[in-house]
């Protein structure tokens, strides 16, 4: 499971909620240059090999946080602010959904297996025996050839002092489909063929040198404009922040959003149509249905487990269900979807009634950047309603709940769960489209545990459950 | 018997997301010797964030002394001196 209580993860925040700031009292362009070197002023410890090292990262970091990709930077004498006039320009969002800072990315090991000082180079030798590439050869101590070993972990596996260890590189590791990796430099690359925005790589890293990019200013100089903007609601954001869900409701006003809809109406609707899809499959003598709410699962259907492709449900996710209300009810504002995932962002790029995608942590740092205490202000209603099955989307088996709860009594369902999608969750997702499911309603989280642990969270998924739970049951 | 701590933790907007929501999740980390006497509450903002010179978000109060960016590892180990130092004076009364 991924941690989000680091350094990292707080760095990100901080300034994302500076640049906000900055641009709300409209000096973003004056003082955007300086960040960095505040940041890291001469004489301060540094992070990294030296001082300016951070400020470069920093300045990488910023163009993630504006929207940037910096695989296409052409010119690295420009100056932030220059970016910020660019980006303020933008009128649409564009693929890719994530970005390298390759300076920032600290190349890990390429071989994964290393010989610890604890090797007292033996008289059986078995990692030299059994190794099948001939790639260890042993003097004072055992060495491994960087250029012949394939990685097999045989020689750790044999040693009996435990003298080799597995050194992880923790994309790599975290990625379910193995779409990260080296280029020739050693610095790691997202291959997009294979990507599933699922956002796992960018929590991983303990550089922090995956990022999204962010879509924060395409939102802001809405706000700045005094736009009507619809904020939709993923069901998890009950328990991300302090307060009580009305007065995040009044914040998101205060903010400058014009109405507050919750998705979870939309949730009911993904469940009702689901749960009719269902009775309609089983008639029809199908194995299974699948659910189809999360973005990271049905795009790592698409890409690495096809075989399971004609089971996955046709309904809209709730995200779209929400946004078509939005289109009826305010056919001309800008609408906004506000959740814990980043690949929602790719799913945002195509569902043309949703204009913006932010995360929970994104929307945080508007409201650090605009003061508001949630703790402190009157509470205000979201526009909409919806059940308590929609409102629990957000946590694992919820979807199963709403889905059954629409269903008549007396259906023959068997809900199953692929609680987070690992490399190994989607071996499983392959097996079950080849028939081999216990069970015929399917329900695939990529985020162990659910939405609440998604890569956008603010909260601790502890905590937020704890509060969800709490208001579902009020 | 020592007497009891009361653990305030900032859950104004900036410290709950610079890790004031995991700092809530500190009870199951304390050990059974604090469990007991360690009274854990959410507080509202008391502004301390606004200074800069005080520190850094997230903030806690231990018995009215506040902690800058605190961490659970931070505050069990302020709160373990605490409980020692209480102990050293006791004895130190007896003798």
């Amino acid at each position: 499971m991924l941690v989000l209580d680091n350094a990292a993860t707080y760095i990100r925040r901080e300034l994302a909620a500076k640049l906000l700031k900055l641009f709300f009292e409209d000096r973003l362009e004056a003082e955007i240059d300086r960040i960095p070197i505040e940041m890291y002023p001469r004489k301060s410890k540094a992070i990294r090999c030296c001082n300016y090292k951070d400020r470069a990262i920093t300045r990488y970091r910023i163009m993630a946080l504006l929207g940037m990709s910096l695989e296409e930077e052409d010119d690295e004498i420009a100056t932030m602010a220059s970016f910020t006039k660019t980006i303020l320009k933008r009128k649409k969002v564009k693929e890719p959904v994530l970005t390298v800072i390759d300076e920032a990315c600290s190349a890990c090991v390429k071989i994964n297996y290393v010989v610890t000082d604890i090797c007292r180079a033996c008289v059986a030798r078995p990692c030299e025996n059994n190794c099948p590439k001939n790639a260890i050869t042993v003097t004072d101590q055992a060495k491994i050839d960087q250029q012949t070993c394939v990685n097999c972990g045989i020689c750790k596996n044999v040693c009996p002092y435990n003298a080799i260890a597995y050194v992880p590189v923790p994309c790599e590791e975290q990625c379910p489909v193995d779409a990260i990796s080296k280029d020739e430099s050693g610095r790691e690359v997202i291959d997009y063929t294979k990507c599933i925005y699922c956002g796992k790589c960018t929590r991983a890293c303990p550089f922090g040198a995956i990022m999204e990019r962010s879509q924060i200013f395409d939102v802001a100089k809405h706000i700045k404009a005094n736009k009507e903007i619809i904020a939709m609601v993923a069901p998890s954001i009950i328990g991300q922040f302090p307060g009580s869900p009305e007065q995040l409701s009044a914040g998101l006003k205060l903010l400058g959003f014009t109405h507050v809809l919750e998705v979870a109406e939309g949730a009911d609707i993904t469940a009702k149509n689901e749960a009719a899809e269902f009775i309609e499959k089983m008639a029809e003598g199908e194995k299974m249905l699948g659910t189809s709410c999360c973005p990271a699962y049905t795009e790592a259907v698409k890409k690495h487990a096809q075989e399971f492709e004609p089971f996955v449900s046709h309904t809209k996710t709730p995200m779209s269900f929400t946004a078509d209300i939005a289109a009826t009810k305010y056919p001309k504002a800008i609408k906004l979807f506000i959740g814990p995932c980043i690949a929602k962002k790719f799913e945002g790029l195509y569902d043309p009634n949703v204009d913006y995608v932010l995360t929970y942590e994104e929307l945080g740092a508007f409201f650090m950047a605009k003061d508001i205490d949630l703790n402190e202000i009157e509470a205000d209603n979201f526009d909409n309603s919806a059940s308590p099955f929609g409102r629990g989307f957000g946590v694992a088996h919820g979807v199963t709940a709403a889905v059954k709860a629409a269903l008549p009594e007396g259906t023959d369902v068997t809900p199953v769960m692929i609680d987070g999608l690992t490399k190994k969750g989607v071996r499983t997702l392959k097996a079950y489209g080849k028939g081999k499911a216990p069970g015929n309603l399917i329900e695939v989280m990529s985020c162990e545990g659910g939405c609440i642990n998604g890569p956008g969270i603010v909260c601790n998924p502890k905590i937020s459950a704890r509060k969800l739970n709490k208001y579902l049951e009020e | 018997m020592t007497k009891k701590i009361e653990l305030g933790i900032c859950c104004g907007t900036n410290c709950f997301i610079l890790g004031g929501s995991d700092l809530l999740t500190i009870e199951e980390f304390l050990p059974d010797h604090l469990k007991k006497i360690v009274n854990v509450k959410g507080i509202s903002c008391a502004g301390y964030c606004k200074h800069e010179e005080q520190g850094k978000a997230p903030y806690v109060l231990v018995n009215g002394k506040v902690i800058e960016s605190a961490n659970i590892n931070k505050v069990i180990q302020y709160i373990n001196n605490l409980v020692e130092q209480d102990k050293n004076d006791l004895t130190k009364k007896e003798g």
